[in-house]
């Protein structure tokens, strides 16, 4: 039960946080690009790679609020599908190349932050 | 910072740490009723995913029609709720953890569907809100 409220308060900490990095990003580069989802979904897909590499070396309630609740408030799908959508609709022929980019980069370099992650602590 | 922005900027804070605490507690509900097997397609991931990038396509396009800027909806429901109800980190590792098992077609396959899809729906959200009078 205890961990069970820790794991959503932690799910509302991870919410705010990306608020709060992806206004930053857009703050420093001035353009409607999605950075900031980007800047936010590869760092915590990093981390959870991490958390997964450390296996049954960390507590399992520790992953449990880390992994589920923080990072998993933390990075978002839905944003990632709704910016993508938006730049495929609003560029013309160049938006519609940015919008795929924008999906299938992320997935990519999103599973490979994972593996580096994992591979990184899982090797300690 | 005038003091009112300041205001509007706590409030929004505020909104976003509700919402996602609301959001987390939906993925795990969902993680709870729909079944997983650690050997096949991850079903929760891709049930909170798609359904959360529909809601969002067609909550931001409502909002873009209809908002003020100090409504909290947007903060409230698009990034708290619904960003955290959905995941990225977590499909991530799915996909890696899938790929290393000798499930490479199911990583790849599982990560195809998963944009495909979620572009799909988030697209049809958005048209859904724009025939909406």
């Amino acid at each position: 039960m205890v961990t069970l409220l820790l794991v959503l308060a932690a799910g509302g900490l991870g919410a705010l946080a990306r608020a709060e990095m992806a206004a930053m990003v857009q703050r420093r580069a001035r353009t409607q690009r999605p950075g900031g989802t980007a800047l936010v979904n590869l760092s915590g897909a990093l981390l959870l790679g991490a958390l997964a590499g450390a296996g049954s070396r960390l507590d399992v309630e520790v992953v449990h609020v880390a992994g589920t609740g923080f990072l998993g408030g933390f990075t978002t799908f839905s944003t990632w599908m709704v910016e993508s959508v938006r730049l495929a609709e609003e560029g013309g022929r160049v938006g519609l190349g940015e919008g795929m980019v924008n999906l299938l980069g992320m997935l990519v370099v999103g599973a490979a932050a994972a593996w580096v992650g994992s591979s990184v602590v899982g090797g300690l | 910072m005038t003091g009112r922005t300041a205001l509007r900027a706590r409030r929004r804070r505020a909104a976003v740490l509700v919402g996602g605490v609301a959001g987390t507690a939906l993925r795990l509900g969902v993680a709870t009723v729909v079944p997983v097997s650690p050997t096949e397609w991850p079903w929760p991931t891709f049930t909170v995913n798609l359904s959360g990038a529909f809601l969002l396509g067609y909550l931001l396009s409502r909002a873009l029609a209809a908002a003020t800027p100090t409504t909290l909806t947007v903060p409230l429901l698009g990034v708290g709720v619904l960003g955290s109800y959905t995941t990225f980190s977590t499909l991530a590792v799915e996909v890696v953890t899938l790929s290393g098992g000798e499930r490479l077609s199911t990583a790849l396959a599982y990560g195809a569907a998963s944009v495909a899809a979620g572009a799909t729906v988030a697209w049809l959200g958005i048209r859904l809100a724009e025939r909406r009078p």
